[in-house]
């Protein structure tokens, strides 16, 4: 997967469908073998529990049951464009609901990577749209499932706080927050 | 915002509104919300995130 993402919300795809309320939506993301993949964006409309005004945002494939494969691995012909345009839906979606803010989980440790990667490769880009904030608690624990954690488990590395993510700030790749958000 | 940018949002809005297509409650994360149920913990981190949102 790419790494260095150039987000640039000139450079977009087509939003094929959206819902009234933006929290839906979708568009064909072209793979790298030249065909083209439908992609879902779902903003959440409940807030998370412990977060409140916090509305996760998934992106990917639908699986059949109508939810979203966020483990899809999909080969992007153009991966700047394709996330310029989910982030597109996000803008608008905060645009809209101001006293919102968008959360985003890296489902692992390497998509976690990637989106503090992006962030931080965009950082001045983005700041004229977006404060961004990294919240490391939840994911990690639940990644196992509730009653399993890694072992040994690093629980210096869970922290409740909200931490605002800065240009420079720099996190060692096993330190990455597991969700991130913005307003 | 730049106007091109500016223009995209609006234009997205638009659509939705145009097209008027309504989403059907779904519940993300659900497993992450019965891990640790307590609004205390929400509204100190409320706190937190409004003292992390003044700083410079």
């Amino acid at each position: 997967m790419a790494l260095n993402l150039k987000i640039d919300f000139d450079n977009k795809y087509e939003i094929d469908r959206i819902s009234e309320d933006l929290r839906e939506s979708s568009f064909i993301s072209v793979l790298s073998n030249n065909k083209a993949a439908v992609l879902q964006v779902m903003i959440s409309n409940q807030a998370h529990e412990l977060l409140p005004n916090v509305y996760n945002l998934a992106f990917g494939p639908l699986k059949a049951n109508g939810r979203i494969d966020d483990k899809a691995e999909l080969t992007h012909q153009d991966y700047s464009k394709t996330f310029s345009t989910i982030l597109l839906n996000g803008l608008t979606y905060l645009t809209a609901n101001p006293e919102h803010y968008i959360g985003v989980d890296g489902s692992d440790n390497a998509r976690a990577y990637l989106h503090y990667r992006t962030l931080h490769h965009n950082y001045n880009y983005l700041a004229q749209y977006f404060h961004f904030f990294g919240v490391k608690y939840y994911v990690r624990i639940s990644r196992f499932g509730k009653t399993q954690y890694a072992n040994p488990f690093n629980f210096e590395d869970i922290i409740f706080d909200p931490v605002r993510i800065e240009k420079n700030m720099d996190l060692p790749r096993q330190m990455m927050f597991n969700y991130s958000f913005s307003v | 915002m730049k106007k091109s940018v500016e223009n995209s949002v609006k234009e997205l809005t638009a659509k939705a509104k145009k097209e008027a297509i309504k989403t059907k409650a779904y519940t993300s994360r659900s497993s992450l919300h019965s891990l640790i149920k307590s609004r205390a913990q929400a509204t100190r981190f409320m706190q937190l995130l409004k003292a992390a949102e003044s700083q410079q």
